[in-house]
């Protein structure tokens, strides 16, 4: 079977021919579905250029990504669109919740763009936001929420539409290590029960040894990729310490 | 090197710098405008009187404009405090580069400079093209020809614009001077908090408010409706406040109301973005929900002074029909003494020959023992009307004239002649309001005793037997011939018919003539006194009045039209320089660009939209208020009005919310929200 995601001699340059900075410069990888993979690398080593580019909101400058068979580099802006809509999901490090919209409303916006019925979005929130145990929370703005509950929030509304493929950027860089440790079983959760796909760009090798996966990237390009097979979380956290030493740069 | 960056930053911010650059060089230019309206001498031919008139309109238009420029102060200062918050990272960060805050200030004063300059030209020289398009209207509003095609530019108007706004933007520079310097280094650093959004408490005590406010606004009108006349002041004072009231009542629980309507109505509220558009409305409202309820407010004003300024002067002048319908009038103040004399005769003995000035009819008035109080006595009490005249102290004795005097003017006039009945009276009155009561005297066949004999009332007719340029005529008794002759002859009335030909210099000599029955003792002396007035002077000094009023209507109108929607739309722009996130947000969750400008199209269409629907209804339900209840008022002259104030709204209204939309996209994109 097709990986679900593969991503091939991907090139992402900004600025000029003077000032040429080269974010991605032939980055290689492959995802099966029902993947948590993790992607780390030092400062400026183009991760979260990856991730834009792989959700769509930034053009690649040359090379493939295909999601589901399909190709993303050549769709046109509506297309992608409606892809992004139905396909991804996203949790960033800045919570991007509407801070108008009660937690409740924030989910539902996920489903209503996609012209979900009433009371179809009604049970799916009832039962994800039980799932997540948040369900207490539902009716509270933004601002009346800590940074972790606003981060399940952010995931309970990426993953409401079942994507595709979730797209993580430091979700737990702006929350403390309890509120992150939550967070992450709450992914772990949503890898594992509902079987959904997770890339998760994270600094921190506590976060990173939730995942299956570690791709390793540099300069622009994977430099190295471990597999957590039977290991337990510690043995793998291990393992990827030894690592980050290995390639140098800052983790912090 | 301040100056390069000073100028940069103007240019750089471009986007942020439109509206406000618009604004102010829209008020430049009214103000220019209006500030010019003496310079229009230069080629408009105007009369003494309307010399005069015009320079009143100078004085009461240089009120105005330090008014106006006041009110354009405190906007720019708002507009100012909304750059500097825009912009007070960039500032930080010049702080932290080492600048010392003097240079920064100075960087701020020089973009300031550069901005009101630049301003400053564009709107003067807005300001002299449209006051060639003024003067036409000028022109024909004071009913005055246009003697020479020239260019009309002055120095003085120029330098006084200038003069005024240096001082307005020197003040501004100084407050915000005064304001930057409060900030700290962290403040200017640190974006500032959103006020934080709640779910709106007290439903139930809203919505119970909500139904109170419309209540009280439909129980304000009907109390102004009831009030018969605008003249009760305190009842219609009551209304007004009611209306008011419940107006901004209704805004402020309509808010949550709503809110809580969509709410309950899930499938309309969950469906596509309308979540995001709804609740930003609902927080946005609230916020500035006294800024929403002063924009209505001045918007009310500005409809209702631009659509009713022009009918106003029109049924003004529609009313010189009936008060000036003669060339000329002169009176012969002295028949008491010389009951004998006839009006030509008494102008001759002054050397005045009525013949050399046309055609001429003489009316005789008498003076009857009978006031006004007693007349309409039954109606005293009755009639709001009439109770405006008797408040007014109207315990004046009635006049009458003799029936084949008032047959001969209306001959002479080419008017249809009364058949009058022995033991009976016609009335006329030039007072349009009377015309109600006169019909029901002679409905009733209502009798009056006239020096102790009874006259039943005939008919009546709305004429004048005079131009009249203050006084007005409520009624005057017709009687037979025989009646009449031993009545106290009061003033003889002469009537005069010009000779079409010559009538143009005719009337530069009568009102000569009429000059002198004033200013030469010859007359007073040998003759006794005449008065009189030329229907020219009257028709002049009228439109000169409502121009002038007309003038200082419009312009306080466009001003606080511009002023309003300036406000609501930086009001706008601050909050999508607070909301790059919720953008950026949107964008990633997968809503489309398309969707995304949609919403912004609603969130600034219902901004802007609002306000201007409450003003609209509002007027829609004064305008004929006013209207059936001010005299010679109607709804035809109310045509081109309504065309001029439309147009008008949707150029500024329009082009402003639009401005806004293409500013509120460009922010974004100049924020760069990833996928814009
Ligand atoms: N909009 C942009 N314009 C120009 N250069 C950019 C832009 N965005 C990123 N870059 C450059 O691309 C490179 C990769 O940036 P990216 O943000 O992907 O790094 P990152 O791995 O996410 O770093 P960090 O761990 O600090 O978040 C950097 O050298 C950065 O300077
Ligand atoms: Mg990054």
């Amino acid at each position: 079977m097709e990986p679900l995601l593969t991503v091939r001699e991907l090139e992402k340059f900004y600025g000029k021919n003077g000032a040429l900075s080269k974010a991605l410069d032939g980055m290689n990888m492959t995802i099966e579905a029902g993947e948590f993979v993790g992607v780390m690398g030092p400062s400026g080593s183009g991760k979260t250029t990856l991730l834009n580019c792989l959700a769509t909101i930034e053009r690649a400058t040359a090379g493939s990504i295909t999601l589901n068979e399909r190709e993303l580099t050549t769709l046109k802006p509506k297309e992608l669109e409606i892809f992004r809509r139905d396909q991804l999901g996203f949790i960033f490090q800045e919570f991007n919740l509407i801070e108008t919209l009660t937690a409740y409303e924030n989910i539902a916006l996920a489903l209503t763009i996609q012209g979900e019925r009433v009371d179809k979005i009604e049970k799916k929130i009832a039962q994800l936001a039980n799932q997540l145990e948040i369900t207490s929370i539902l009716t509270k703005f933004p601002h009346e929420l800590s940074g972790g509950q606003k981060q399940r929030v952010a995931a309970a509304r990426a993953v409401i539409t079942n994507p595709a493929l979730i797209l993580a950027d430091e979700p737990t860089g702006a929350l403390d290590s309890k509120s992150a440790q939550k967070l992450l079983q709450t992914l772990t959760q949503l890898n594992q029960q509902l079987a959904a796909t997770i890339l998760m760009v994270t600094h921190d090798p506590v976060s990173a040894s939730y995942a299956n996966r570690i791709i390793f990237i540099k300069d622009g390009k994977v430099f190295n990729e471990i597999h957590r097979g039977d290991q337990t979380r510690s043995e793998f956290f291990q393992r990827i310490i030894a690592l980050s030493a290995v390639l140098g740069g800052s983790y912090a | 090197m301040l100056r390069q960056l000073a100028w940069r930053n103007v240019r750089r911010s471009i986007t942020t710098y439109r509206l406000y650059f618009l604004t102010l060089s829209v008020a430049v230019s009214l103000f220019y405008l209006f500030n010019s309206l003496g310079d229009q001498q230069q080629i408009i031919d105007f009369s003494q009187m309307q010399l005069e008139i015009l320079a009143n309109t100078k004085q009461a238009l240089g009120v105005v404009s330090i008014i106006v420029t006041i009110v354009l102060g405190f906007l720019v200062v708002y507009a100012n405090h909304f750059l500097l918050q825009q912009r007070k990272k960039e500032f930080g960060l010049y702080l932290t580069l080492g600048m010392g805050q003097r240079q920064v200030l100075k960087i701020l004063w020089l973009e300031t400079c550069y901005v009101a300059g630049l301003a400053l030209l564009v709107g003067i020289v807005i300001g002299i093209l449209g006051t060639q398009v003024m003067s036409l209207i000028t022109s024909q509003l004071f009913g005055a020809e246009i003697i020479t095609y020239k260019f009309v530019f002055s120095l003085m108007t120029i330098v006084k614009t200038i003069m005024y706004f240096v001082l307005m933007f020197v003040t501004v520079a100084c407050i915000n001077a005064w304001r930057f310097s409060r900030y700290q280094l962290r403040e200017l650093l640190v974006a500032k908090q959103r006020s934080q959004i709640q779910e709106p408490k007290q439903i139930k005590a809203k919505a119970l408010g909500f139904v109170v406010s419309i209540g009280s606004v439909a129980i304000g009108y009907s109390l102004i409706m009831s009030a018969d006349l605008i003249m009760n002041i305190i009842v219609s004072g009551l209304g007004a406040c009611l209306v008011l009231g419940g107006t901004v009542g209704s805004l402020y629980t309509g808010t949550t109301v709503t809110l809580e309507y969509f709410r309950k109505r899930k499938s309309s509220y969950f469906h596509s973005v309308n979540i995001v558009v709804i609740r930003q409305l609902f927080y946005q409202f609230h916020l500035n929900i006294a800024t929403i309820s002063i924009v209505s407010l001045l918007l009310f004003a500005t409809m209702t002074t631009l659509a009713l300024g022009f009918s106003y002067k029109d049924a003004v002048e529609a009313n010189l029909q009936r008060i000036a319908p003669f060339d000329a009038t002169i009176v012969f103040q002295n028949a008491v003494e010389y009951p004998d004399m006839s009006a030509a005769e008494a102008l001759l003995q002054a050397d005045v020959n009525l013949d050399d000035f046309g055609q001429y009819d003489e009316i005789n008035l008498y003076r009857t023992r009978v006031t006004e109080n007693d007349f309409f006595a039954q109606y005293q009490n009755a009639n709001s009307t009439l109770q405006t005249f008797f408040n007014h102290g109207a315990t004046v004795n009635i006049s009458a004239v003799s029936v084949s005097d008032y047959n001969q003017l209306m001959d002479f006039q080419g008017k249809t002649p009364i058949q009058l009945l022995d033991n009976h009276v016609a009335l006329i009155s030039n007072v349009s309001d009377m015309e109600g009561v006169l019909a029901e005297l002679v409905k009733a066949q209502t009798s009056v005793s006239i020096e102790g004999k009874e006259y039943t009332v005939q008919t009546y007719a709305m004429e004048s037997i005079q131009n009249e340029n203050y006084g007005r005529d409520t009624v005057i008794f017709v009687l037979p011939d025989e009646a009449i002759s031993g009545f106290e002859k009061q003033q003889v009335i002469a009537n005069l018919s010009l000779n079409p030909a010559t009538a143009e210099q005719t009337v530069i000599q009568l009102q000569q003539v009429q000059a002198e029955f004033f200013d030469n003792p010859r007359f007073n002396s040998e003759t006794g006194y005449f008065t009189g007035i030329t229907k020219a002077e009257i028709y002049q000094e009228t439109t000169g009045q409502t121009t002038l009023w007309l003038y200082v209507g419009i312009y306080i109108g466009i001003v606080s039209l511009v002023a309003s929607v300036t406000v609501l739309a930086i009001q706008q722009l601050i909050e999508v320089n607070q909301s790059r996130e919720r953008y950026q947000a949107l964008k990633r969750i997968g809503v489309t660009q398309a969707d995304i400008k949609k919403m912004i199209r609603y969130q600034i269409g219902f901004y802007f939209g609002i306000p201007l629907l409450l003003a609209t209804i509002h007027t829609a339900i004064t305008i004929p208020l006013v209207i059936t209840n001010v005299p010679d008022m109607n709804f035809e002259q109310l045509l081109n009005p309504l065309v001029f104030t439309f147009v008008l709204f949707v150029m500024i209204y329009g082009g402003y919310s639009y401005m806004t939309y293409t500013s509120y996209c460009q922010i974004l994109k100049e924020k760069n929200v990833k996928g814009w």
